[in-house]
């Protein structure tokens, strides 16, 4: 090669880093559907820049294609160590195992932040390290995509990936400018990237990428495959509240778990417990972990005054199609036994977790007690505001006006904390309310986030998360100290005839959220907003004082005023509703919505595995042609140097049949000679022969054979024979091997 | 098999083989290696340069050697004549070497009073001609123009040369003193030129030993006979050639053409000795039809000494083989072999 093209090879790669740093920097661009700020975005592009220069700047210098990825690698995860750890790292820069464990820990985070978090998310620390990693990874992929595989064609992949995250991951979002831009700059990369124009060639490639990248932003969002097969369980454990609404608009329902329990009516199965209210959301507040508390002693509920009745129930909780990392137990436990794994409690919710064990599997007993104050107990704290509740009097600024004020409206005339609580339970559950669970995604509202309350109570249609979020959000605007708790209502109870026992099954369509007010000497109890699912249908209604309670004589006689029912939290629950009132309109939308999906994703794999399809589509072409009468010899060849190609063998460059075989030497096939004189004797003779297809099919084999398996994969997905019609790298390596 | 008429080339007069009926592509194989093997005792690791001078042979052009002194061209050129039944002699050119010493003279008969015709050595099956660059370009002319034509005319008279009939000519490089470079005009009548090149360490060694005593020349005896020989020819005319492999032939004809390296591409002449010499060398392979790669493994034997690299003087080409060898590679490697379409039948 000469100085001349050596310099313009370079030139060339240079600008085909840049081209590629520019689509990596937009399609990162469009994450920022998803998160709020710019920092992420900063650090995530350092991070990348950081990868390709390196590898850049050292093909420059050394040409072993091992090296630039190398370098690339390494200056990732300086970059990462850079923006997300320098404490940890010797001298800011250099990682050391401390480094790594923070890495863990800042996964950790961000896993717990996204699951936590609605969108747009606030990119705290974990997420924004999650992004800048993954930018690393991936800048790492398509520089040895573009460089070493020279296959720039393949970098629309890693992108479209890229791009596609905030359509899968928030169903509303269907903003086609991220992929316009996404799919101009992978334009440019095929541009700068292709050596040899193979105008007519080029343009296809180029055409079936950007529709791949265009087409999921023509399509109405959808959510991506969550169970829509029916095969994957149910999680709530990660994401409790943001997943709820997916859960119960499931196209099938999924078994969750079954149980059996002593109490009667059954029990409210709570993950946990949600006491921050951001804004965007609902989240939980306490994130650590506590590998000192053990599951077998959980100390006794807050807040029970000595003189509040307590009943104690057992409960035998089996996982059907459950995951997650959040145990579901009737509140509030005492010991949970039966459990695999580390499982601990959490001091301020007593929600069960595991950081290392899942759900999935496991069945466990739960001993747990469940608070029966009286009305005169609950109204006995009056409308004071205990004291060191500030935190779930929180609300947030962008909270709109009529939250306040429908508030002050309900319940503002009544005297005392519990009958406020009593009139907006009673106010949510009365006629002016509807349940849907497609009207909040229809206008858009979905969520329980301050804006969505807004909306929600003026649309006053909704399910369990709005309901519960907008009661818990009055709630604390009227100074109850409320939080929102997550779970599953008791489910649907049947009896097994050779036990005779009750034995709950608890479906998709049973996950649940359920505002909880906090009233002295009776800790949080919990109310039912949401009409028509979940316990007391007339919550405010149902009013038997429980005379077996000495405390209750002992303070005030119990109300008999049928005008001014207490609360009984404990009551015996309703049969849950499988279904919203809508329902069969729910079932339609979701089978088009599951359409849609379908042809979005097949739409997809079509896409990715178009070469694979076209070259399956060429082989079979030609065996069926060796299977008639008159097939061609050129045909067994042919196929023969595709796989070659298709599996990286040197000697694609050889000019006659006799020297492409030589290169083949290292099959030693008899079948490789019959196939090499059939095609001389066709080519050169005249004299047509029989071609045995089981022939082609041994030196194929013999050349897969040989193959590294990446080689193999690669000859599979993504057949070197077709792409280099796209791409023109077949030009170039014939011209490696003649020089 | 279509038969492929020999002798088309223009100012080529169709050879009359003497009773020789084809000999079968299986004998033509076995009685080829039995010549090889037969060099083969006398001149040990040059098997490329004995199969090409074989070719040659049965192409029935002529053959040019170069080389420096004593590398064993004129032991090549004698023991394929050695080994061919036929008569042989040898020319050694000098400058003062005339063109009637080599195409014989009429003398006078005095008994029967007329002119009687005295041949030259050039009536011989196999000539060699040592050193011919040696020779004035007056005499040098006298030979290759019998080489051409196949014929000899003296006084007026024609006489018709041998049949088979190989003009095994060496040379040494023309930077060497005493010498008169061949004109390209006259290179191009050679079907080929090869180099012998220096033995390997081990075929020295064995020559040592083997030359201590006698030479192994002496102990050549003829493995194949004149009429053979002919039917052997005749059946090299025989040999197919494909369009695909005509095709290609034209394509790297044409390249060396227009190849920015080459300052002289190859002449039509070079077209047709090269796909004749391809029919020989499959027919040496036993095999009915030619490949591309007969046509790979000639191009520099055939095309190479009749090429000029480009920003050479005059004087010099011809002898920057190294060059033109590597352009021809170039050629070779980037002119594809026209396999035509599948399913045509």
């Amino acid at each position: 090669m000469t100085k001349r093209e050596l310099r313009e090879r370079r030139r060339r790669a240079w600008l085909l880093s840049g081209a590629v740093a520019l689509a990596l920097l937009v399609s990162l661009g469009s994450l920022g559907r998803l998160l709020q700020g710019i920092e992420w975005w900063l650090q995530a592009a350092f991070a990348g820049i950081a990868v390709l220069a390196a590898a850049a700047g050292t093909r420059a210098v050394l040409r072993w294609p091992f090296w630039p990825t190398l370098a690339g690698a390494v200056a990732g995860i300086v970059a990462v160590t850079v923006t997300s750890a320098p404490l940890d790292a010797f001298l800011g820069i250099v990682p050391v195992p401390e480094t790594f464990a923070a890495f863990r820990e800042l996964v950790a985070r961000g896993e717990e932040s996204i699951a936590s978090q609605a969108t747009p998310a606030r990119a705290d620390e974990g997420i924004r390290f999650l992004v800048t990693a993954a930018a690393a990874g991936i800048a790492l992929v398509v520089d040895a995509i573009a460089h070493w595989f020279r296959s720039p064609a393949l970098v629309g992949i890693p992108l479209l990936i890229i791009v596609s995250v905030p359509s899968v991951v928030h169903p509303t979002i269907a903003d086609p400018l991220p992929f316009v831009l996404a799919a101009a700059c992978y334009l440019l990369v095929l541009r700068v990237g292709a050596r040899v124009q193979s105008g007519a060639a080029l343009g296809l490639g180029a055409a079936v990428v950007v529709a791949a990248l265009l087409v999921p932003a023509m399509l109405p969002p959808v959510r991506p495959a969550q169970g829509a097969g029916g095969g994957s369980g149910i999680t709530t454990g990660l994401n409790p509240i943001l997943d709820l609404g997916a859960d119960l608009r499931r196209s099938e329902e999924v078994v969750a778990l079954t149980y059996t329990t002593t109490a009667p009516g059954g029990v409210y199965l709570r993950t946990t417990s949600l006491d921050e209210f951001s804004g965007p959301t609902w989240s939980p507040g306490d994130v650590d972990e506590y590998p000192d508390n053990p599951v077998d002693a959980i100390p006794p509920a807050p807040g029970r005054a000595g003189d509040v009745a307590v009943d104690r129930y057992e409960t035998t909780v089996q996982s059907v199609l459950l995951g997650g990392r959040w145990l579901p137990v009737p509140y509030a436990p005492e010991s949970v036994s039966g459990l695999d794994g580390d499982w601990y409690w959490e001091p301020e919710a007593l929600a069960v977790r595991s950081e290392t064990a899942g759900v999935s599997g496991q069945d466990w007993e739960v001993v747990s007690t469940e608070a029966r104050p009286t009305q005169e107990q609950l109204r006995a704290s009056g409308t004071n505001t205990p004291a060191g509740f500030e935190p779930y009097l929180r609300l947030p600024d962008e909270l709109p006006d009529i939250v306040r004020e429908t508030a002050q409206e309900v319940a503002g005339a009544e005297a005392t904390s519990f009958d406020r609580a009593v009139a907006l339970q009673r106010f949510f559950r009365g006629p002016a309310f509807s349940y849907s669970e497609l009207a909040p995604v229809r206008e858009d509202y979905d969520g329980s986030g301050a804006e969505v309350l807004g909306e929600f109570l003026e649309e006053r249609s909704g399910y369990c998360v709005h309901f519960s979020s907008a009661m818990a959000a009055m709630a604390r605007s009227l100074g109850i100290p409320a939080r929102i708790s997550v779970g599953f209502a008791p489910g649907q109870p049947s009896t097994d005839s050779e036990t005779d026992t009750r034995i709950y099954t608890v479906s998709s369509y049973d996950a649940h959220a359920w505002p909880e007010l906090w009233f002295e000497g009776a800790g949080w109890v919990r109310f039912e907003p949401t009409p028509g699912r979940g316990a007391p249908q007339n919550f405010a209604q149902a009013l038997p004082d429980d005379p077996t309670t000495p405390e209750n004589e002992a303070t005030q006689a119990p109300t008999t005023a049928p005008s001014a029912p207490a609360p009984t939290p404990t009551s015996t629950p309703g049969v849950p509703q499988q279904l919203g009132p809508d329902g069969s309109a729910a079932q339609n939308d979701r089978e088009t919505s599951n359409a849609w999906m379908a042809v979005f994703v097949l739409a997809g794999l079509l896409v990715l595995a178009a070469p694979a399809i076209a070259r399956l589509a060429r082989r079979s072409r030609r065996f069926a042609a060796l299977g008639r009468a008159g097939g061609s010899a050129l045909d067994a060849w042919d196929e023969v140097r595709d796989t070659a190609e298709d599996h990286g063998r040197p000697g694609l460059g050889a000019p006659t049949p006799r020297e492409f075989a030589d290169s083949l030497r290292d099959i030693d096939s008899a079948a490789l000679d019959r196939l090499r004189l059939a095609l001389e004797l066709e080519r050169f003779a005249e004299r047509p022969v029989d071609v045995d297809p089981a022939d082609v099919r041994e030196v194929c084999a013999a050349i897969a054979q040989r193959a590294s398996f990446a080689q193999r994969i690669r000859a599979v997905l993504m057949p070197a024979s077709v792409l280099s019609r796209f791409v023109p790298r077949l030009a170039a390596r014939a011209d490696g091997s003649a020089g | 098999m279509d038969s492929i008429p020999a002798g088309f080339e223009p100012g080529h007069a169709e050879v009359p083989l003497p009773g020789a009926p084809p000999m079968p592509f299986e004998d033509v194989y076995r009685r080829s290696r039995d010549v090889v093997r037969a060099i083969e005792t006398v001149i040990d690791g040059k098997r490329e340069a004995v199969e090409t001078a074989l070719t040659v042979l049965l192409a029935e052009g002529h053959l040019l050697i170069e080389d420096v002194p004593g590398v064993g061209k004129t032991m090549l050129a004698r023991s394929l004549a050695r080994a061919i039944d036929g008569s042989v002699s040898r020319i050694q050119f000098t400058p003062d070497l005339l063109p009637a010493d080599i195409t014989g003279v009429s003398i006078y008969n005095q008994s029967q009073h007329e002119f009687e015709f005295k041949p030259g050595p050039i009536f011989a099956n196999v000539i060699i001609g040592d050193e011919i660059n040696r020779a004035s370009p007056k005499t040098q002319s006298a030979l290759l123009e019998s080489m051409e034509e196949r014929q000899v005319t003296v006084d007026g008279r024609t006489y018709e040369l041998a049949t088979p009939f190989v003009v095994v000519a060496t040379q040494n490089p023309i930077e060497m003193e005493g010498t008169y470079a061949l004109p390209e005009a006259q290179r191009d009548r050679f079907m080929a030129r090869i180099s012998m090149g220096y033995p390997d360490p081990s075929a020295e060694l064995g020559m040592i030993r083997s030359r201590e005593t006698s030479s192994p020349l002496d102990a050549l005896t003829p493995v194949v006979t004149t009429r053979e020989l002919a039917a052997m020819i005749h059946t090299v005319r025989n040999v197919f050639v494909s369009p695909p492999v005509e095709q290609y032939v034209i394509a790297l004809i044409g390249a060396t053409r227009r190849d920015p390296d080459l300052r002289l591409g190859a002449s039509p002449r070079a077209t047709l000795q090269l796909i004749r010499a391809a029919k020989a060398r499959a027919a040496l392979d036993g095999r009915e039809f030619v490949l591309p790669d007969d046509i790979n493994a000639l191009l520099v034997p055939v095309l190479g000494h009749r090429l000029i690299a480009a920003g050479r003087s005059a004087a010099t080409a011809g002898g920057s083989n190294l060059t033109i060898a590597e352009a021809l590679a170039r050629i070779a490697a980037q002119t594809p072999v026209p396999l035509g379409s599948a399913g045509r039948s």
